[in-house]
């Protein structure tokens, strides 16, 4: 906001203040009669003269005069000085009534701008308004409305029932400290209001910002602390290494070292077609002569049903003994009858027929007959063994195969010469062997993987006796090849790797376990000893 | 359906053809419609492979849908549905089908076999370090001498475990053993059969 | 002595039918085993951290004396839904046969509905990987080893297949607890599981995960059983003994 110094303030004043200034020159020049109070030729507009000044006038007149002599104003005040801040009180003693202008003192303490330095502002200052401007004058121009000393309302009278309601009486005197009060307001548009900030340049001056250290202030204790953490987080090199990653890196390195010991152990023995394995003594295996006996005595032609329950994976391992127990029934003429629980059984039967006996004339001429996958587990198998020709077998012959002139005579199970079992599992084989125990009394004969062994073995003991025979693993194709008499065969080339393998695995397992037990016993590194020197 | 008819339904259903099934068993004359229960089994069985092939497309779909690994869900889907396809068409015994059950499944099985020689025998290495009980003792014994006496190491025949102690701990101690396990667990397979007779437990529909 | 299997059939209802109807004690305990109790606390843990479970149910059908494996898996497959459910990752399921797999779709199925949030259900959380033994086993591990697993629970009719799985739980540095009602894979989960389940202990999982009073009465019916068939086999052990001394 600025003020048009140029201008004649008369002319912002309201008429009737214009009048009433009028009056109070005219009234002054009364022992002169030397001015003229309408003679203001800035003065356009008629200011009226009543005949008798009304009574809020006089009272303005009244507060006027008692301006001049602000002591004895300050005197006749009432309770209301009381209410107005020390400070502004303070104030009052060395501002005149209605001075804004600074303290000498705090002139200093203003900004540089302010103090003169910048032109800018100076202009500005020049257009405030002059320093007299609200300054009460001997001859009065104006007759300010209200003077500050004064107070400008009359205490009230509180009625009884409020006077009641209160608690007690208003302490006398502020019993606020000295630092709380804030000084009263002795000039100014907030002229003896109390409470208020003093409206003093001082305020409005914009002081420079204090200046703090960026330096952090720590006792010794917080700096121990801190160099602890700091050496800790130094400690921690990059974020936790993934466990299953840290234990998978060692492992997949031990898996990869036990293969290649494996491979290399089995391999082997088959790169220089050693021989050196001695193969097992058919008497210590009874079972093994046992089946070798049964299909010794087989007329030519005989119906043998064979349950080929092998599973893909385990195929490699049964082969060789598969193929020299087959071998053995071609060369005496059986008529084999494939059957099967599971579903890859009739092809893998396939398989083995093709790829190891295509030459054999049954074989090539087809005098084996594929009754097909015998769906329904355990059930299917009962209702099979009590009546197999009512049984639902999924073939791929389009023919019935029980029109077939093998199968033309057997009406029931116990119509085969052989029942034999060649099974990769041991559940496929108590099967068999439990389905058939009460409806079969000239048993079964097995031909099963090593880890089906133990648990079919029972049964060659059983009363009455289910399972007749039973040869198995690897270790059964060696032992059937010795009592044949062959010197060539997958069991006798296979024994010495698996010789050598077995030997692999079990120096393996001592050294591995010797050495885990090892890392064991070490003792855990002193880790205390670091910790200490950090603390 | 409903839930809450179909679980009593599904329960009835279940109870009555478990309790028939049972007492056929035992009652003479009833096993032309035993036979007949059973064919329907089966042919359920048969149709849940088809459901188990959409839900094994339906896995493996939403893999490449979301980029995991979609490469090898890729090759399974192609697989699943050439495989499907050939056999479907030509038969089991088809030249295709058998050269691709020859010499893709048979031969991938064997692989795993084999890796399974590896991981029994890294499990066999750390036995006694993950666990130090008695019974892993026990074990870890039982497993070395029935190794030693399965056959001969490195062509050197040990007659001490092949003719002795090998067939003593495998016919003897360990035939025990596993008799004993049978049995426990042919109490528990009763027993539970039972349960689902009886309907004290439902693992069809909650 | 001859038992007929109707006889002990009977034996075993009539003991089901008084320990679950006339005798339900629940407050009789249980010994401990230590599979189940390590169980529970990976299945909370595993909520908290908001990792998955998976639930292996194995190759058992339903139409032989292998399904009661997979009952128990089943059984087992209920209580962890009713805990896991509305997790983060909800527990996946998978099975080596399909009619197992659609029990196992139908159990979770009924759980998330009584559970009331039937719309996170989706059918793959039930999955069959593998219709050979060997094919499940490897049909699982990419499951096991994409690591988001943290406990893997094998119970069901597994062979030596197992020990692939508990190989990649190792890897994967989730926990594995495992039985089967195979003795082939218990020797194998015996070795390679964290926590092994031996014998008939995989028929009392229901009892110890709080599936009912009839899984308990179960529990209960099955120790009588046991100890009547020791005491038959010691009385037939010594009978020649008797008839010796007569």
């Amino acid at each position: 906001m600025s003020y048009h110094s140029a201008q004649n303030p008369e002319d912002d004043l309201p008429d009737w203040l214009r009048a009433l200034r009028k009056r109070q020159e005219q009234e002054s020049t009364d022992s002169s009669e030397s001015e003229d109070a309408s003679g203001d030729s800035t003065d356009p507009a008629e200011e009226p003269e009543p005949a008798q000044d009304p009574d809020w006038l006089s009272e303005i007149r009244l507060r006027y005069q008692r301006g001049k002599e602000p002591a004895e104003a300050a005197a006749e005040e009432g309770h209301l000085d009381d209410t107005k801040p020390r400070r502004l009180r303070a104030m009052g003693n060395a501002l005149a009534p209605g001075e804004l202008e600074p303290p000498a003192d705090q002139e200093d303490s203003g900004p540089a701008r302010l103090r003169g330095g910048d032109k800018s502002v100076q202009q500005e200052e020049a257009q405030l308004p002059p320093e007299n401007f609200f300054e009460e004058s001997a001859t009065p121009s104006r007759t300010p409305a209200f003077s500050e000393d004064e107070p400008s309302i009359t205490p009230g009278e509180l009625p009884g029932w409020l006077q009641a309601l209160r608690p007690g009486d208003f302490p006398k005197e502020d019993s606020r400290s000295e630092e709380m009060l804030p000084g009263s307001a002795e000039g100014g548009p907030l002229a003896g209001l109390s409470d208020v900030l003093p409206a003093d340049p001082s305020i409005t001056q914009v002081e420079t910002a204090p200046v703090f250290s960026s330096r952090l202030e720590i006792t010794e204790n917080q700096g121990l602390h801190a160099a602890a953490f700091t050496k800790l987080l130094r400690e921690v090199e990059g974020p936790p290494e993934d466990e299953a990653r840290r234990v998978a890196r060692p492992k997949r390195v031990l898996n990869i070292g036990i293969a290649a010991v494996l491979f290399l152990s089995v391999l082997f023995p088959l790169l220089t077609r050693s021989q050196s394995a001695v193969r097992p003594d058919p008497q210590f295996f009874p079972e093994t002569t046992s089946v070798y006996s049964m299909i010794d005595v087989l007329p030519a032609g005989a119906p043998v049903l064979v349950a080929f329950e092998v599973q893909p994976a385990l195929f490699g391992e049964m082969a060789p003994l598969v193929s020299v127990v087959f071998a053995h029934l071609l060369e005496r003429q059986a008529n084999l009858v494939f059957i099967s629980t599971r579903p890859a059984g009739p092809a893998l039967a396939e398989r083995l027929l093709q790829v190891q006996f295509a030459a054999s004339p049954a074989v090539a001429t087809g005098t084996y007959t594929q009754l097909g996958y015998l769906s329904g587990g355990m059930a299917a198998l009962r209702s099979f063994i009590a009546d197999p020709r009512s049984a639902v077998l999924s073939t791929a012959s389009v023919d019935d195969p029980w029109q077939s002139p093998t199968l033309e005579p057997v009406r029931q199970l116990f119509d085969f010469a052989l029942i034999l079992v060649v099974s990769s599992s041991a559940e496929d084989g108590r099967a068999w062997i439990e389905q058939s125990a009460d409806l079969l009394p000239g048993g079964l004969a097995g031909v099963t993987s090593a880890q089906a062994s133990p648990l079919l073995r029972v049964y060659l003991h059983s009363k009455p006796q289910t399972l007749h025979g039973l040869v198995s693993g690897l270790q059964g194709a060696a032992l059937y090849e010795r009592l044949r008499g062959q010197e060539t065969g997958l069991g006798r080339t296979y024994w010495d790797a698996y010789s050598y393998g077995l030997g692999a695995i079990v120096l393996m397992i001592l050294l591995g376990g010797l050495y885990g037990r090892l890392i064991k016993l070490k003792p855990e590194k002193p880790a205390a000893a670091e910790v200490q020197r950090g603390a | 359906m409903n839930l809450r008819v179909a679980t009593p339904l599904a329960a009835a259903v279940a109870v009555a053809a478990g309790v028939f099934i049972l007492v056929s068993l035992f009652v003479p004359g009833l096993e032309d419609l035993r036979n007949r229960i059973l064919n329907w089994a089966i042919l359920m069985a048969a149709l849940a492979l088809l459901l188990g092939m959409l839900n094994l497309f339906s896995v493996h779909f939403e893999k490449i849908r979301n980029r995991q690994q979609p490469v090898y869900s890729a090759v399974l889907i192609i697989a699943m549905l050439a495989t499907f396809g050939i056999t479907a068409w030509e038969g089991s015994q088809g030249v295709i089908s058998t050269w691709i059950f020859n010499n893709i499944e048979v031969p991938i099985e064997a692989s795993l076999m084999a890796v399974l020689a590896i991981s029994l025998t890294l499990a066999a290495v750390r036995l006694l370090q993950n666990r130090k009980d008695l019974m892993s003792i026990v074990f870890a014994v039982t497993l070395f001498i029935l190794l030693l006496g399965s056959g001969p190491l490195f062509g050197i025949e040990l007659p001490f475990f092949t003719s002795g102690l090998g067939p003593y701990v495998n016919g003897i101690l360990s035939t025990g053993a596993m008799r004993g396990l049978l049995i426990g667990v042919a109490l528990g397979t009763m027993l539970t059969g039972l349960r689902i007779l009886i309907a004290a437990d439902r693992p069809y529909g909650g | 002595m001859n038992v007929s299997p109707l006889e002990l059939i009977g034996l075993a209802l009539a003991l089901l039918l008084i320990y679950s109807l006339l005798l339900p004690d629940a407050r009789r305990t249980i010994r401990s085993i230590k599979a189940f109790g390590e169980l529970r606390r990976t299945i909370e843990l595993s909520v908290e951290d908001g990792s998955r479970l998976q639930i292996n149910l194995g190759g058992g059908g339903l139409l032989g004396p292998d399904s009661a494996a997979a009952f128990a898996g089943l059984t087992l497959l209920r209580q962890v839904n009713n805990i896991a459910a509305d997790s983060d990752q909800p527990p996946v399921a998978t099975t080596g046969d399909t009619l197992l797999m659609l029990l196992a779709q139908d159990t979770m199925r009924h759980t998330y509905s009584r559970l009331t949030i039937g719309d996170q259900y989706h059918p793959r959380l039930g999955q069959a990987t593998g219709l050979t033994s060997f094919s499940y086993a490897a049909g699982t591990l990419p499951l096991i080893l994409e690591r988001s697993v943290s406990a893997s629970a094998l119970i069901g009719s597994y062979g030596e297949e197992v020990a692939l799985i508990t190989a990649a739980s190792q890897q994967a540095g989730a926990f594995s607890l495992g039985g089967s009602n195979t003795l082939n894979g218990q020797a194998v989960l015996f070795g390679s599981a964290q926590e092994p389940l031996i014998g008939e202990e995989v028929f009392a999982t229901g009892a110890y995960m709080d599936s009912g009073a009839a899984h308990r009465a179960s529990l209960r019916a099955q120790d009588v059983l046991r100890w009547l068939i020791i005491l038959l086999l010691i009385l037939t052990a010594l009978s020649p003994l008797v008839a010796g001394f007569q």
